[in-house]
């Protein structure tokens, strides 16, 4: 069974429709890139699978059920926004998460946490935003979830940092576990990828395994994102 | 429901902590002023922390109201959204958590402002004129003022959750519309506790066709009585609490359809 399959699925914002009848599956154990262009309907795609958007039709099945509390225990989110509670510090969240996320690794929190020098005593508020990242980035990396959505987890860190937040996503998460990740910045993870996945006009063009991608392309994914979408 | 309410009363309690103790402390100086007010400067004084202490009184009811409701939109539609929705919990039991702390904070806030107030003017002689109030109101209407004076209470209560519940369902409908949320949340709370009103109007009418007292009042200009209006009060608090309860319903419905978070 896949572990998420999106059935027909179509999203539309009054006439304007952003993904039209799209069909795609994500199997366990991989690392998978969704690119696509501004606009293409990947933060879309992803808002539906966490149940932040209702379909116009079709349905997403997570480990054969549609979404629900079912789905909830098993995917860890990484939003674009600062969706946490500013006015709490690192440790009051760290307990939100331990109270609604049984599989929430409370030990592995703090120490990611503290060697990313972060303060638990610090209330988020007064944080950086690229400190903030970091928490959220922690707070999700932390739980051990079946599926790992995260929307544009290196947009908003500088180059230095992108690599470690990358490792951070690799050495954190089980084998049978997958990791769907949206960037417009494909050369920074193009190297973690096992699958892609390409959008545009409002579906998916272009799906498979990275390295035979790659061979059949004679280009890297990089080069493949800016001649698809020139 | 238990984690999400402690966290729910847990961040009320810190937004209006401030205001209750800014209440406590302005309730002891009305009644520490009053005490000593023996010269006209310490009179006005003691008036001047009296409306300020009304005033402080009624704004952290009033902000009660406001601060659920902002509450209620960023949880649910605004940056929270993004965490609340993904929280292993149904809709169903989201909704019902602000709904219940609404309601709990709504009661503690009202205790609370109740206590201040016997703070402020609970002195002997007060009540002893509290007492003769009552007593020649009670000789003048020919009629008992305890069951009426307990159904404004019990009717303001209600009709202030009715408004809360309103705001929600505003917020709820209003968020299903592409364009102007805020604008059509404020249109569909509005609307929500007009009808409300409106039920009110049609069920003190139909009440009104059995019972003399109560069309007199309405179709003349011949004075209340006590007993048509405790009776138009219990009247009011039957229909704002089953319109508080369909409105919850109603809202309630929506919300499981499934929301669009900007």
């Amino acid at each position: 069974m896949a572990l998420l399959e999106c059935k027909g699925l179509t999203k539309s914002y009054g006439a304007k429709e952003v993904l039209k009848d799209v069909n795609l599956t994500i199997e366990r154990g991989k690392i998978i890139g969704l690119l696509g262009q501004n606009g293409a309907g990947k933060t879309t795609l992803i808002k539906l699978i966490n149940d932040l958007l209702t379909p116009t039709s079709g349905e997403i099945l997570f480990n054969g059920e549609k979404i629900g509390v079912e789905s909830k225990k098993h995917i860890a989110y990484l939003s674009e926004r600062t969706s946490l509670d500013k006015d709490m510090t690192v440790e009051q969240i760290i307990r939100f998460y331990a109270d609604f996320f049984e599989d929430f690794d409370e030990e592995r929190a703090r120490k990611l946490l503290a060697d990313m020098h972060l303060d638990v005593k610090q209330q988020l508020k007064k944080m950086s935003k690229g400190m903030q990242e970091k928490v959220q980035l922690v707070l999700v990396m932390s739980r051990r979830a079946w599926l790992y959505v995260l929307d544009e987890p290196i947009g908003g860190v500088d180059p230095a940092t992108r690599d470690y937040v990358l490792d951070t996503i690799i050495s954190n998460f089980s084998e049978d576990a997958s990791v769907l990740i949206t960037t417009h910045l494909v050369s920074d993870i193009e190297r973690i990828l096992d699958e892609v996945i390409f959008i545009g006009n409002g579906g998916v063009l272009l799906q498979g395994n990275a390295d035979e991608i790659r061979e059949r392309e004679n280009t890297s994914l990089d080069g493949l994102f800016r001649r698809m979408f020139r | 429901m238990k984690k999400l309410l402690k966290y729910e009363l847990t961040f009320m309690a810190k937004f209006l902590m401030i205001y209750y103790i800014i209440t406590l402390l302005l309730a002891a100086l009305t009644r520490l002023f009053f005490a000593v007010a023996t010269t006209t400067f310490l009179d006005i004084v003691a008036k001047i922390f009296q409306g300020a202490f009304i005033s402080v009184a009624i704004t952290t009811f009033i902000n009660v109201l406001m601060r659920y409701w902002s509450r209620f939109r960023n949880n649910f539609y605004g940056d929270e959204a993004y965490l609340t929705h993904t929280l292993p919990v149904k809709k169903g039991t989201l909704y019902a958590s602000k709904v219940l702390g609404g309601v709990i904070t709504m009661f503690v806030t009202l205790l609370f402002i109740i206590a201040c107030v016997f703070l402020a003017y609970g002195t002997p002689e007060n009540f002893e004129w509290i007492r003769n109030t009552f007593t020649s109101l009670e000789t003048a209407f020919n009629s008992s003022l305890g069951a009426f004076v307990a159904f404004v209470c019990v009717a303001f209560v209600v009709q202030s959750l009715t408004l809360m519940t309103s705001g929600f369902l505003g917020l709820v409908i209003g968020h299903r519309f592409l364009r102007s949320k805020i604008g059509f949340s404020v249109l569909f709370g509005a609307v929500a506790y007009t009808l409300a009103q409106l039920l009110l109007l049609v069920v003190v009418l139909i009440i009104g066709a059995f019972n003399g007292e109560i069309m007199t009042m309405l179709t003349s200009n011949q004075g209340a009585t006590i007993d048509a209006l405790t009776t138009i009060l219990i009247a009011g608090s039957i229909t704002y609490f089953l319109a508080c309860i369909g409105i919850y319903w109603l809202g309630d419905y929506f919300f499981k359809k499934g929301v669009n978070v900007d």
